[in-house]
């Protein structure tokens, strides 16, 4: 089982060159000069040629793209630096650290009340299926995925913070301001997630072996906790993870609304000014939560059920 | 992944590219932008309805140590930019500054005057001020600055050099008659920092530290300014001991944290949206207020390209804009319809003949004189992030509407910044807008910027305007002693720039900004700064 978790450390590793050169090439494709925008910026006069080559010289934009790619990637990967922000002028890892707290406590408060609210809901729906209760949390789930989250967000805060004022509409700086953002995004997602779990423990169910538990005169409840809901985590696990990985990854429209600095805002920030650097930097990032969450969700299987060690090790190696 | 030679060869060429040399250090690069950085323009604005108020009765009001004001953009810009922190903080000050009617008036400066022709300014500074961290403001420090402001940000463009000539004394040298020296200096043109605020390279924060009524204590990235008073301000000191500006990005956010009572004022340019002034005027505990800004938005055309190189079809264009109708249905009235090329607030240079006009009879006549019964499509492209902050879409539109009786089928193209600004560079557009503040009264800058051949809108944004004449009365103008022909020159300029549109005035703009009923003594200035060395609260 070690050696197959090393080989997904190592496979994950590939996966994060592969997408940190995929960032490279397309931050580069993106339309404007990057030499011409952090020569002229907030200029009155257009910057003078000879600094525009100065610049492009000395930010290696002069040239080629692989160039350029290798000793990006030769400081990462030696002296972990991601290079400095064109626009602010500080390390990139600086700018990354500073908005990377707000987002990672945000996804992962978010990612737990989800699970507490999404996770009892989706299993009642699934073993109740089709009667009153399933049609009735379903319809709720659709309606809590339907309605934008933005729009969540700003009624919320309408009602709680500008109406009630019982809740802080701005900032982190306590746990009341957590409040209506992991609210406005955990009902949104919890539509969705609720609809997974249903699905999953659906399938499960209409399993002959599940009937023929059924049949066999099982109790209710050891049927659906031990036979239904563990091989339904699979597929569970495999979209909540994932949900995660978008979740700490930072959620721009949460962080603009309610005023975070969070890595999502940095993201947009950072294209609109074209600040390479940055960018690339948070598609490292993100690039890495996905490949952990990758290598976690094998683990997970393989922790859930050893018969994967075989398949996996099967499909390594033939 | 499934052959192991795959692997290898994989590992083998990811080695190879990490191992060869890479000569360029990064670090040193950006030492170098560094160096290079520039700094912000900033807008003016002449204030209208000042909410100046005392609060009743006879005792002694309680007043609140802090006073938060909601921003909807960023203003410390550490060493990214040369002064490192916004005008509108009050932790800096100029040494010389717009009054009402925009012209220049001593502030750290004491005294000016010139030699005859104006090619020598002798300024006199303050005596006694010194700057955050114990430094004294003195007539090096002042050349210094404004050296760096030359170098940096906005070149004096008859600047021959400058020198000390005591402790607070010093002289510009021109090359040529400047009577509009004094207006290139205002503001951000002559911030003043003690030569510490430079000596922080490396810094992760550095600190700015000027001579105003405020310090600065602390920046929570993308969050939050903290500045406290200064208790040795030379002039008179504020009321407030802490303003916190909190940065809202979004709009709404931004009016709810008001109403809830997070914040205490939102007063900064276009931080409160038009249509957001009915909330606001509804809401009791709150006061809206007006303030008449320096900013114009312009249409301008590509003047070199078919069909738009065609004087009499730009001509037309302009005649078919209902600037009324512009600003009463997208800006819900808040804007001056633009009938002078320049803000109406530069009202000593304004030429009222030179006056864009709406008659679409005149506009239909006239493009049916070059189209004929032909029918052509033009392209219309939209800054996304212009078109956020202004209604610029829905002008757009209304424009469109206008143009189709001309014969004119406009696509309207709305892209993100950077591909607006590739896109306005090669030649990919016929009309776009954009706004544009002037830094102070005087016409100087505009006229450069925008009709000068090498001019930065000009020639940036591709309008390839190039008229001899006005090259030859531009000239003219910047270096004319005498006011009143001075201003002829001026009277000319627009009469011309009307007459043949390379561009157009849409609207002039007007700002909203608020404050809770406790706020008193909150205005926005000439130059769009806010009161804060007078604003004070009652506690609550």
């Amino acid at each position: 089982m070690l050696q197959i978790i090393i080989r997904k450390v190592i496979l994950g590793l590939f996966y994060l060159f592969v997408i940190s050169m995929v960032a490279f090439v397309m931050v580069r494709q993106m339309p404007g000069d990057p030499a011409v925008l952090i020569a002229n910026q907030d200029r009155k006069t257009e910057a003078p040629p000879e600094l525009v080559e100065r610049i492009r010289h000395e930010y290696g934009f002069d040239r080629g793209m692989v160039e350029q790619y290798r000793c990006w990637l030769q400081r990462v990967i030696f002296d972990g630096d991601l290079g400095y922000s064109t626009r602010t002028k500080r390390p990139v890892l600086a700018e990354i650290q500073s908005s990377l707290p707000a987002s990672l406590r945000l996804g992962l408060i978010t990612f737990g009340l989800t699970l507490i609210i999404s996770f009892p809901l989706g299993l009642l729906a699934g073993v109740t299926n089709n009667k009153i209760l399933d049609l009735w949390i379903q319809s709720m789930a659709w309606i809590n995925y339907s309605v934008p989250v933005f729009l969540l967000a700003v009624l919320l805060i309408w009602f709680f913070a500008v109406d009630l004022r019982l809740l802080p509409a701005i900032g982190h700086e306590t746990g009341r301001h957590y409040v209506l953002p992991v609210a406005a995004l955990s009902v949104h997602l919890s539509g969705w997630t609720t609809q997974v779990i249903r699905t999953s423990i659906r399938e499960i169910s209409e399993k002959p072996y599940i009937q023929f538990a059924h049949a066999k005169g099982l109790k209710q409840i050891r049927v659906i906790l031990i036979h239904t809901l563990k091989p339904a985590l699979f597929p569970i696990s495999t979209a909540l993870l994932i949900q995660l990985g978008n979740l700490v990854s930072g959620s721009f429209i949460i962080e603009t609304i309610f005023a975070w600095n969070g890595i999502g805002r940095l993201l947009v920030d950072s294209i609109m000014a074209r600040d390479f650097p940055i960018i690339q930097g948070i598609l490292l990032y993100t690039g890495g939560i996905f490949a952990l969450i990758n290598i976690l969700i094998d683990s997970l299987y393989l922790f859930l059920d050893p018969t994967t060690v075989e398949k996996m090790g099967r499909g390594r190696t033939s | 992944m499934k052959h192991p030679r795959f692997q290898i060869l994989i590992l083998a060429l990811i080695g190879l590219l990490l191992l060869t040399g890479c000569s360029t250090s990064v670090e040193e690069s950006t030492q170098a932008a560094v160096a290079e950085s520039p700094v912000v323009e900033e807008t003016a604005v002449e204030p209208t309805n000042a909410p100046i108020d005392e609060p009743a009765g006879n005792s002694e009001p309680s007043y609140a140590e802090e006073i938060i004001i909601g921003i909807g953009r960023n203003l410390y810009y550490g060493q990214s930019q040369w002064h490192m922190i916004h005008g509108s903080l009050h932790v800096w000050e100029p040494l010389l500054y717009p009054d009402e009617n925009l012209n220049p008036q001593p502030y750290l400066a004491e005294s000016w005057e010139s030699n005859e022709d104006l090619t020598a300014w002798t300024f006199k500074l303050k005596k006694g001020i010194s700057f955050h961290d114990g430094s004294p403001l003195t007539a090096e420090v002042a050349v210094d600055n404004l050296m760096e402001i030359h170098e940096n940000y906005t070149p004096l463009p008859t600047l021959d050099h400058m020198e000390v000539v005591d402790e607070s004394t010093f002289i510009i040298y021109l090359t040529e008659s400047t009577p509009a020296l004094p207006d290139l200096l205002v503001y951000f043109q002559s911030a003043m920092l003690s030569p510490g605020t430079r000596d922080q390279e490396g810094t992760d924060q550095p600190v700015p530290y000027g001579t105003g009524p405020f310090q600065f204590v602390e920046y929570v990235d993308g969050e939050r300014i903290v500045l406290e008073r200064n208790e040795n301000y030379w002039g008179e000191p504020p009321k407030v001991e802490r303003i916190i500006y909190r940065y809202i990005p979004d709009a709404i956010t931004r009016l709810q944290a008001l109403q809830s009572g997070e914040i205490d004022a939102i007063a900064d340019v276009g931080s409160i949206i038009p249509s957001q002034s009915e909330i606001v005027e509804s809401d009791e505990n709150l006061n809206l207020f007006t303030v008449d800004v320096l900013t114009t938005h312009y249409l301008f055309f590509n003047n070199d390209k078919t069909p738009f190189d065609n004087q009499i079809l730009r001509q037309a264009v302009s005649l078919a804009i209902d600037r009324e109708l512009i600003v009463n249905e997208t800006v819900y009235g808040y804007g001056v319809p633009g009938t002078s090329l320049i803000t109406q607030l530069a009202e000593k240079w304004v030429n009222p003949a030179a006056s864009p006009a709406y008659d679409l009879a005149e506009a239909k006549a006239l493009a049916q004189s070059v189209l004929g019964d032909e029918r052509i499509q033009v392209t219309f492209v939209l800054h996304s992030g212009l078109a956020n902050r202004w209604p610029y879409g829905e002008i757009a539109q209304i424009i469109q509407f206008a143009l189709v009786d001309l014969g004119i089928d406009v696509e309207i193209q709305t892209v993100e910044g950077g591909t607006w600004n590739e896109m306005l560079a090669n030649d990919e557009y016929d009309i776009s807008m954009r706004p544009y503040t002037m830094s102070s009264g005087d016409p100087d800058d505009f006229m450069t910027y925008w009709a000068r051949p090498e001019g930065i809108f000009n020639s940036k944004y591709s309008i390839s305007y190039d008229d001899d004449q006005i090259e030859v009365l531009i000239n003219q103008a910047v270096s004319e002693v005498d006011l009143a022909t001075r201003k002829a020159y001026y009277d000319d300029i627009q009469a011309i720039l009307i007459e043949q549109t390379p561009f157009t005035p849409i609207y002039h703009e007007v700002t909203l900004y608020a404050a809770k009923d406790t706020v008193f003594n909150l205005t926005l200035d000439a130059v769009f700064r806010p009161s804060l060395n007078t604003v004070y609260k009652l506690a609550e």
